[in-house]
């Protein structure tokens, strides 16, 4: 059973991933974060008696499941909720939002190779966002967090060949978004070099 | 995170020897990138996550903590201290008691809880709303006001 | 030795005291129409034929509104009992769906409140054809397995 060092240190590893994945799908900051506390909490609560090497699909598949039930919230949510934007009410009374500034914009003074990845990873993103969900969760399992056909399928909940399908589909729907933008390998992993040359 | 799995898994178990795709090259490109730019988080979003990391942790430490103490000795009152556990042992008439009491308590507890549920959500009052529930539920009514806002 | 019966002890104790919860908790949902109050009758009167039919959890949902009846203004009783036989009527989900959507109603200031009920008579006013075809028109929001 999992030691409590060991699940520290398996959540320090994927947290930041983990919140990214969830704000690509969820578009929404605040909710990822929501979601990424609760699979947290549910991995402790539920599986803490379990090996540490079945946590990381553990987490994954906990994760997808909280993600669908914000789905199914937000589906009943969003009917009402629009009417009371529509009546010019604000749904929550911050006027800043302190995780809006992820993506700092003032880009003025800005080196220009970290100008143009920054704006290579706005590419990435927005071509990610624009999979069709089966294929990006697919996508994002597999090419991101390494996990193998049958892995991907038990968190999808899905066969092994629908899990090839939705990987193939992404795959050439990214890469012909991202050569549409004019990225290819050889400036993609020019960035990666330059990144990791400058130590940042 | 090691990332070396990754081209192992890509591979097709039928075809071994087949290399990844072009486009398979250029979307793993593209997700190091992104793994990459997850590292970097604004503070506050870092915090957060160290919040909710902490509190999963501790949750696991306490409820193994609890297995724990049910396992060293048998005697469950154990957990409230020495003090506790022999006050226990001599005073049995006393802790039978403390027991009946816990029971009562726990009857009354859960019928207050039942009560207490909050009122204004409840079904009767979504009845008495003004509109009626058929209002609530129809979701031919919520398409029409999504369209009227257009 | 000790340590058996302590741990004995606590057993029984711990099913003591969710047995008592349980019987605190689950109040009428066996009841037969003749086994309720003269007061849950009462409030509960359009359901009177049917009672007999409703399934226990039903019948729970239904006591509940009973027991929340008397605190209600006399206006709010004659409401609910008017339209307590429509939403006897509803399926589980539909249900759901009116209390999910109701939750977000209590949040709106009142000319809100009052301008949907304004809306909602407009959208009488509409044909049947066209209330179905929009009801058609709506993505799915809780299916029966999503009820939990």
């Amino acid at each position: 059973m999992a030691t409590s060092r060991e699940l520290s240190d398996f959540l320090v590893a994927v947290e930041r991933r983990a919140f990214k994945q969830t704000a690509y799908a969820v578009r929404d900051d605040h909710a990822a974060l929501d979601i990424v506390q609760d699979a947290m909490m549910k991995l402790a609560e539920k599986y803490g008696d379990k090996p540490v090497a079945e946590l990381p699909l553990l987490f994954q598949r906990i994760l997808q499941n909280t993600m669908r039930d914000f789905w199914r919230r937000q589906k009943v949510r969003n009917l009402w909720t629009s009417l009371l934007s529509s009546f010019g009410s604000s749904v929550d009374g911050e006027d800043r939002d302190p995780l809006d500034t992820i993506d700092v914009e003032d880009d003025s003074d800005e080196p220009s190779v970290l100008l143009e990845r920054r704006q290579t990873i706005k590419l990435i993103e927005s071509a990610l966002k624009k999979l069709p969900t089966r294929q990006r969760e697919a996508f994002v399992l597999r090419y991101w967090e390494d996990m193998d056909v049958a892995e991907t399928a038990n968190i999808m909940g899905c066969s092994d060949g629908s899990v090839k399908t939705h990987c193939s589909r992404a795959v050439h729907a990214l890469a012909t978004e991202l050569k549409k933008q004019g990225l290819d390998k050889l400036g993609l992993s020019r960035l990666m070099i330059s990144n990791q040359s400058s130590g940042s | 995170m090691t990332r070396n799995k990754s081209i192992n898994n890509k591979l097709d178990n039928n075809h071994p020897e087949a290399n990844l795709t072009m486009d398979e090259q250029l979307a793993c490109l593209a997700t190091d990138l992104l793994n990459d730019h997850s590292q970097h988080l604004n503070a506050t979003t870092l915090q957060r996550l160290s919040v909710a990391r902490d509190l999963a942790v501790n949750k696991l430490i306490a409820r193994q903590t609890q297995a724990v103490g049910i396992n060293q000795s048998g005697n469950v009152l154990h957990w409230l201290g020495d003090g506790f556990n022999s006050y226990f042992e001599q005073h049995r008439m006393m802790s039978s008691l403390i027991i009946v009491a816990a029971i009562l308590l726990t009857f009354f507890a859960a019928q207050q809880f039942n009560v207490d549920k909050n009122l204004e959500h409840s079904d009767a009052f979504l009845l008495a709303a003004e509109l009626p529930p058929e209002a609530f539920a129809d979701k031919g009514f919520d398409t029409w006001l999504v369209s009227k806002q257009d | 030795m000790a340590s058996f019966q302590a741990r004995l002890k606590l057993i029984v104790v711990f099913l003591l005291c969710i047995l008592v919860s349980g019987i605190a908790l689950a109040d009428g949902a066996t009841l037969t129409w003749a086994q309720l109050s003269n007061e849950q009758q009462q409030v509960l009167n359009p359901l009177a034929s049917e009672w007999d039919t409703l399934r226990p959890w039903q019948r729970e949902k239904m006591l509940d509104i009973a027991r929340d009846y008397p605190k209600m203004s006399l206006a709010k009783q004659d409401l609910v009992q008017k339209r307590l036989t429509n939403w006897s009527r509803m399926t589980p989900y539909e249900r759901e769906n009116a209390r999910k959507n109701h939750h977000q109603f209590q949040s709106l200031s009142a000319e809100k409140k009052s301008e949907l009920r304004k809306k909602w008579m407009e959208y009488q006013q509409l044909p049947e054809s066209e209330r179905a075809r929009l009801r058609a028109e709506s993505p799915g929001t809780y299916t029966d397995a999503e009820l939990n």
